[in-house]
């Protein structure tokens, strides 16, 4: 149910990461919703054809409603122009959206945002910052979930690798969830606020943190993680852009991160009516997560109980762990199992077991045959374990 | 019509019910509370064999539940199965409870905790009845008025180790064997089957042979002169105009009653609570007695492989009791493992799980798993109603200091030496000391004839409250390391009765103001 202010949507950037989500759900709470761009976006909205520079149109206001029930979000950004091409053109778009009488204008902005920042994309931003300040900007942190895209993309895809050169992993992000930077900018034309707003996680995470747990809850993979010097890895991402095959990592990403200073935002997070989740719960809601998890559930199931689980069985498991994948060894499971106890492997592997022997096949299996069948069975499960217990105690995963 | 009650009793656990016979069945008009209420309990399982079960695709879900973390399988499946879980829920947040180093369990639902105990139904003995008073002398009464009327039995049928252990028990020297008193039923009666050894027990009764209060319940609601109120959850106690008034929350609003006798048989928990804030001692510690407890294994070799019996008994099979120092009586009991998780022993044994699970099975069949149990004197607990601007919030620290511990794995290796005669072999890293408070037996925080402001006289009336009365394991002396229950179930039907024939006596029962 859409509130006063915001019932129509006039959208720029609506076709991108962030826009396609924002439109979705605004449509889903019943507002209108009007893409400005060159491409237009799905069967329930309208679209006008615009670029940036131009002005809002005319007919982009729904007519049937009064402008002070409609609102602007701007999250079209223009990579390759220059100052003068972001900054003047959205003061042009803020300025004509004003002057008809819209009842919020929403400008994405980000955390870099700073007069100072390393990299252009956050100099720009503060610059429109300056520009239109009686309208909201909110300073998105890094955002995640959501179809595999923008940056999040590329970090899904750089922890795939199976090492990775970074710069300054000690530096924090704040990250957020699509869904929520959605709820932000929903909550910001909702209670007609004005200003600059903080909307990214409330707890700073180093970066390293970050893509350890995408590889973990993604992947089920530890990361090993190589700090490099900036310069380096400047020049690192000048290769990417020519060798073929590696992600290709654009220097101002870099610049980016290294740029990034923590901001405080759980008071500006409760103005706006956004509960920012742990991050752990958020990558395991995401479908990636949940087939990781189903995919560890599978191996450790095979691995406790020697048979292929039951559909029963994985979904316990997977019920049982809502906080996620974990990082795990891929071959020899058994032959990995640390011989202590207190690792997220073994903690797992044995709630593997339990699960598995509560169901009747392995009950079967374990009774079935005379008694000499069941003893030489164990003799030689106990003989092979024997083998594999100096590998546990020198391989064993502790993840 | 307002029910006028001459006595509220506050709990419907076995305390509760035991007060409130003598009282029903002497005229009395008596007004039951408890908290119980919401959703119904998830019912046990009902296959006719544990072998059945587990054959079954029932089990994972009556085992682990439908979904949430397994909980761990070191300790009794009852705790971890869905419906001990909603046994056990809400209990820490209605007494507002704080632990450190204490384990504390309690129930909000009818019955209270003896919807999931062990039933093992022993006696103080007379050692231990001793500091009783005259009290003592009028017990053997009651105990065997509460026996007739629970139905207790031993066990049919022994798992083949256990039997292997009670066969040679001509051998024993040094320690007490007896086939353990349950209050399990070995021929039916009205609304409840006898015991057919499934072996289910620990998964719960669908059957009813085993005892809990709720079954009392049931049939005190058949009288005219008790009325039963559910879904109240006591905050306080206060007297006025020779009445004893009790408030609590219910259904979101605030609820008064009011009787010129209160009975308190809530739990030692729950109880304390209530009488600590009437006393007004808040900030004040009390003595709490755990019993320190802990677990041991033995293993008969011929029957390591052998295959699980159809019928079995999931509660205690045999009970003992050693003298670990001169004076001290350490007491337990001895199950089999079949009716166990495999993962209890599997988590134990540094194997792969594949062979973890396969060595478990072959040794289940040959172990005896057995409990022991110190008296309650040598635990060091106290407990605190602390303020915090509402309710106040329950404190419980638990403390066992390194003598006692010894003591306890002394017993135990005692109890491992007299046991090799009789065939078992003590697996010496299977023995463990549990966290103070593992008993589930707190106990002796309003002693009768304690001296001290927390105390009850020998009719467990409180100190300094005419019509106040304390029943349940609150007002023990002191804990035996004889499971306390039925003492406890003895004491209240004590206690009701000396009520009833007070209140016969004179019509109002005037309690003094105070």
């Amino acid at each position: 149910m859409a509130d006063r202010t915001g019932r129509h949507l006039i959208i720029t950037g609506g076709t991108g990461y962030i826009g396609q989500r924002v439109v979705a759900l605004a449509l889903r709470q019943g507002r209108s919703v009007t893409l400005l761009g060159r491409r237009p976006g799905p069967a329930a909205t309208r679209h006008i054809a615009w670029t940036l520079g131009e002005p809002l149109p005319a007919d982009a206001l729904d007519p049937a409603l009064p402008p002070g029930e409609q609102a602007l979000v701007h999250l079209a950004h223009d990579w390759q122009g220059d100052a003068d091409r972001n900054v003047v053109a959205t003061r042009t778009l803020f300025d004509s959206a004003r002057d008809a009488g819209l009842g919020a204008r929403v400008f994405i902005s980000s955390q870099s945002a700073r007069e100072q920042a390393l990299n252009r994309y956050g100099r720009l931003k503060w610059a429109v910052e300056q520009q239109v300040t009686d309208a909201v900007s909110l300073r998105v942190g890094l955002v995640y979930g959501g179809p595999i895209q923008a940056m999040y993309g590329l970090l899904c895809r750089i922890t795939r690798l199976p090492i990775l050169p970074m710069v300054d992993p000690h530096r924090c992000v704040q990250p957020i969830h699509l869904d929520e930077v959605a709820q932000g900018i929903f909550g910001a034309i909702d209670r007609s606020l004005t200003g600059v707003f903080a909307l990214t996680g409330p707890e700073p995470l180093p970066f390293g943190h970050f893509l350890k747990a995408l590889a973990r809850a993604y992947g089920g993979r530890r990361l090993p993680i190589v700090p490099v010097p900036l310069k380096l890895a400047l020049f690192g991402c000048d290769m990417t852009a020519r060798l073929p095959l590696i992600p290709t990592v654009d220097r101002e990403r870099v610049l980016g991160l290294a740029g990034t200073e923590p901001i405080a935002a759980a008071a500006d997070l409760a103005r706006l009516g956004v509960v920012v989740q742990p991050l752990g719960a958020g990558l395991a809601a995401e479908p990636a997560g949940r087939r990781a998890l189903l995919a560890e559930g599978r191996a450790f199931l095979v691995s406790a109980a020697g048979i292929a689980p039951e559909p029963a069985l994985l979904k316990r498991y997977v019920r049982a762990f809502a906080e996620g994948a974990i990082a795990r060894p891929r071959l020899l499971l058994r032959w990995r199992e640390p011989l202590s106890g207190g690792s997220d492997f073994a903690l797992r592997l044995r709630a593997a077991a339990r699960i598995a022997e509560a169901s009747p096949r392995t009950d079967a299996a374990l009774s079935a045959g005379s008694r000499t069948g069941r003893m030489a069975r164990l003799a030689g499960t106990m003989m092979l374990d024997a083998f594999r217990m100096p590998s546990r105690l020198v391989f064993g995963f502790r993840g | 019509m307002p029910f006028a009650a001459d006595v509220i009793i506050i709990g419907s656990g076995p305390a509760g019910v035991s007060a409130a016979w003598p009282l029903v069945e002497s005229g009395a008009r008596v007004l039951m509370l408890d908290a119980s209420g919401g959703a119904a309990l998830p019912p046990p399982p009902s296959q006719p064999t544990i072998n059945a079960w587990r054959a079954s695709t029932d089990r994972l879900h009556d085992e682990l539940g439908a979904s949430g973390p397994l909980g761990s399988a070191l300790r009794s499946p009852k705790f971890a199965t869905p419906l001990g879980q909603a046994i056990l829920a809400g209990f820490e947040d209605a007494v507002r409870l704080r632990t450190e180093g204490y384990f504390a369990v309690g129930s909000l639902a009818s019955g209270g905790l003896s919807r999931l105990w062990g039933a093992l139904a022993t006696e103080f003995s007379d050692a231990d009845l001793a500091g009783w008073g005259d009290a003592g002398g009028a017990m053997a009464a009651s105990y065997a008025r509460v026996r007739a009327r629970i139905g207790t039995s031993a066990p049919s049928v022994l798992s083949p180790s256990v039997d292997r252990l009670w066969r040679a028990k001509n051998k024993a020297r040094g320690f007490t064997l007896d086939l353990a008193s349950n209050a399990v039923l070995a021929a039916p009666r009205e609304g409840r089957d006898a015991c057919n050894a499934c072996g289910l027990c620990l998964q719960g009764c669908a059957r009813g042979s085993i005892y809990h209060g709720a079954q009392d319940l049931q049939a005190l609601r058949r009288h005219g002169n008790f009325a039963y109120r559910p879904g109240v959850r006591v905050t306080e106690l206060a007297s006025e105009a020779g009445l004893h008034r009790v408030t609590g929350r219910s259904a979101g609003e605030t609820v008064h009653f009011a009787a010129p006798a209160v009975i308190l048989a809530a739990g030692t928990l729950m109880t304390t609570r209530l009488a600590l804030r009437r006393l007004g001692l808040w900030g004040q510690p009390v003595r709490i007695e755990s019993n320190p407890v802990g677990g041991t294994a033995f293993v008969v070799p011929s029957l390591i492989g052998s295959a699980a019996p159809d019928r079995t008994f999931g509660l205690g099979q045999l009970f003992y009791t050693i003298v670990p120092e001169p004076g001290v009586e350490a007491a337990g009991v001895f199950y089999g493992a079949e009716t166990l998780a495999l993962a209890s022993v599997a988590e134990r044994l540094p194997l792969t799980r594949g062979a973890a699970m396969r060595l478990a099975h072959a040794l289940m069949p040959a172990l005896v798993l057995a409990t022991g149990y110190l008296p309650g004197r040598f635990s060091d607990n106290s407990l605190t109603l602390e303020e915090d601007g509402a309710e106040g919030r329950l404190v419980i620290r638990g403390r066992q200091d390194k003598p006692v511990e010894a003591m306890l794995r002394r017993s135990f290796r005692g109890l491992g030496r007299q046991l090799r005669p009789l065939g078992g072999w003590q697996l010496p890293s299977a023995t463990h000391v549990l966290e103070p408070g593992s008993d589930a037996h707190p106990g002796a925080t309003l002693p009768m004839g304690g001296s001290g402001p927390a105390a009850t006289d020998r009719q467990g009336e409180l100190a300094g409250v005419r019509g106040l009365y304390v029943v349940d394991g609150a007002a023990l002396p002191t804990l035996s390391a004889r499971h306390p229950t039925l003492t406890i179930m003895a004491n209240a039907d004590r206690i009701g009765r000396a009520l009833a024939q007070k209140i016969a006596a004179k019509p109002m029962v005037a309690a003094g103001a105070h």
